[in-house]
């Protein structure tokens, strides 16, 4: 990995250069919160955001988005290609870094999805280091997802005088070279960087989890009586699964458009709390209960997705979901109590 | 505009013909499909995702075996609003198609075994692909049984292509119905009273069974009861889907997705998967 230094007062050139090529998403404040808006004017891009609303998911999985289309006067069926650039997004948290990653991984594996793949092939990732914890509902220490773990292509952190910068893909290399905006870094700064990450690790020491065994631990607890607790507290609303980096369900309709003339395939997210998530055709509703539909999520989050793809954890502990929800549930307490209830043994009851 | 096929895990569908449509039951049809440029190239018990233009997707096994004929049946009850367009569609007509997906009916445990299919209502839908297949290479096994249950004589599906599956194909069946109005000569009651009756020969028979989740309840039952081993026996299950691939989580049951890793499944493998026949 390469490094460099990017002085503070060029970090708006460097959002500029990204805007005129790729479709730029950063983080913008808004009605007194932070979003991932689409950036027009660089200097509206907020360095110092706390976290999102919304992760930084919609720029490459729309909240809506056509898939294919038919023509019906031909009959025939085509892919959307979409002529946009790709998206490039600015300043992302740690926690969101490895959110994309999970979702470009569930995207990805074999058989890839088709749209996603187009949609985002060239996108480009400028990730943003995180000094503090954002918000108390955060675990990203317990997830150890407060680091970035190599899914971007420029990462900043953010240090005295501007920001220390490791490019991590080719994308990366050209566009430093390209800009001219990055200077090689002294070697003052290069120790001034090193009391900085030291001083990241030590911020985000705290840990609740044992990662170890977390995702063979869970369905050792599937039948136990804490989830029906949980359904007490749930509203079954799907607010969790909106805000969350790496819930990545999602709804394929048919649609009219065009005054009948063409008719559209559109994909819209999902959420597998919702009640009629697993409702088939004839009416049979295969997690009809929403202590089955809380279970399903936390399972997913912290077992299923983790086990497929080989990570200790597939929730990247962002807080969001936990902030965001009427019930207060968080996976963190979730996936704690799990660990205490195996540990001590408890977990056999139904 | 392209004419290529799509591309794995697009969705985009291929535009089929329908060439002959006919109705079995009152809330069944059969439609007998051809593609354009290929054949479907689908084993017995995998599935396609069937649509029209504007009105939506449904998953659907194939009816037919791909030693028939270039195309493929698929068998449609009338139940959601895809399903009741697709009842709309006459000999002709187009439809969309993706896939076949899933994995299909374990042809290779099955040879040169004794072979029990178990179909309850539209369940006989997705094993006709078998039977056929099973007729089709009648000597690569040995003594075959296809038990078939519905609600009323009149809910039958294929009853007139029973015959020559008893001659030609040499297969066993036993056919009832939940209630029958005089006329009715074969048995009364549920398909669980048929299990009892049959020879079993529990360790070099392979079962597949196709129904719905309260018939595999007392299905299993039965068979455990008769001693066949679990991984002696293979159920499809039905599930909710949207993408085919593995991601819109629709299908998802426990840790694994129907669309990829079934629809067929070995029953032993289930008792990993709570989930799955509840």
């Amino acid at each position: 990995m390469k490094e460099k230094f990017l002085p503070g007062e060029r970090v708006e050139d460097l959002a500029e250069y990204l805007s005129q090529r790729y479709r730029l998403w950063a983080p913008a404040a808004k009605e007194g919160a932070f979003v991932f808006a689409q950036v027009v004017d660089a200097g509206d891009i907020s360095m110092d955001y706390s976290t999102t609303l919304l992760p930084p998911k919609h720029a490459f999985l729309p909240t809506a988005e056509i898939l294919a289309s038919v023509d019906l006067q031909t009959g025939e069926a085509d892919s959307v290609r979409p002529d946009d650039p790709p998206p490039a997004i600015f300043g992302v948290h740690p926690c969101d870094l490895n959110g994309l990653a999970r979702l470009d991984q569930a995207m990805r594996e074999p058989p890839a999805d088709a749209a996603y793949h187009r949609a985002n092939a060239g996108a480009f990732i400028v990730g943003l280091a995180c000094l503090k914890k954002c918000r108390p509902e955060a675990f990203c220490d317990s997830t150890e997802t407060f680091r970035p773990n190599g899914h971007f292509d420029l990462h900043l952190t953010p240090m005295e005088g501007g920001f220390w910068t490791s490019v991590q893909s080719d994308a990366g290399r050209a566009l430093a070279d390209d800009t001219g905006l990055f200077e090689v870094p002294t070697d003052r700064q290069r120790a001034e960087y090193e009391h900085v990450r030291r001083g990241i690790e030590t911020t985000f020491a705290g840990r609740r989890l044992n990662l170890k065994t977390l995702a063979a631990d869970l369905p050792k607890i599937y039948p136990h009586r804490m989830w029906e607790k949980l359904a007490e507290r749930c509203f079954s609303c799907g607010a969790c699964t909106a805000v969350c980096p790496t819930c990545v369900c999602f709804d394929v309709r048919d649609e009219m458009s065009d005054g009948c003339r063409t008719a559209n395939r559109c994909r819209s997210w999902d959420s597998c709390l919702l009640k009629d998530f697993a409702v088939v055709a004839g009416g049979e509703n295969f997690r009809g209960r929403r202590a089955e539909r809380i279970r399903h999520r936390m399972m997913r989050q912290g077992s299923y997705l983790a086990r497929r793809f080989g990570l200790p954890v597939f929730c990247v502990g962002c807080g969001r979901c936990p902030h965001v929800c009427l019930g207060k549930i968080s996976p963190l307490d979730v996936f704690e109590q799990c660990q205490k209830e195996v540990g001590s043994g408890v977990g056999r009851a139904a | 505009m392209s004419d290529a096929p799509p591309d794995q895990g697009d969705y985009r569908p291929e535009i089929a013909t329908a060439t002959e449509v006919r109705p079995l039951t009152a809330t069944e049809r059969l439609f007998h499909l051809i593609l354009p440029h290929r054949a479907l190239g689908h084993l017995p018990g995998q599935f396609v995702q069937v649509s029209l233009p504007g009105i939506g997707e449904a998953p659907i096994s194939v009816s037919s075996s791909f030693t028939r004929t270039s195309g493929f049946d698929l068998c449609i009850r009338r139940t959601g609003n895809v399903s009741e367009a697709l009842h709309r569609v006459k000999a002709g007509g187009r439809v969309g198609i993706r896939g076949p997906f899933g994995c299909g009916a374990p042809l290779e445990k099955c040879m040169g075994q004794d072979v029990l299919m178990i179909a309850g209502g539209l369940g006989l839908a997705p094993l006709r692909s078998l039977v056929q297949y099973i007729c089709d290479y009648r000597d690569r096994f040995k003594k075959v049984t296809l038990l078939i249950g519905a609600r009323t004589p009149e809910t039958l599906l294929f009853a007139d292509e029973y015959n020559a599956w008893r001659n030609e194909g040499k297969i066993n069946i036993e056919a009832t119905v939940d209630t029958a109005k005089k006329g009715w000569t074969g048995s009364v009651g549920l398909i669980t009273n048929l299990i009892p009756q049959i020879e079993i020969w529990p360790t070099s028979t392979v079962v597949v069974a196709c129904g719905p989740p309260i018939m595999y309840r007392f299905v299993m039952r039965k068979l455990q009861q008769r001693h066949i081993p679990d991984d002696r026996i293979y159920l499809s299950l039905e599930r909710r889907m949207k993408c085919g691939m593995g991601k819109c989580g629709h299908c998802q049951i426990n840790d694994v997705y129907v669309c990829l890793d079934g629809p067929v499944f070995r029953y032993d493998r289930l008792a990993a998967l709570p989930e799955a026949v509840s």
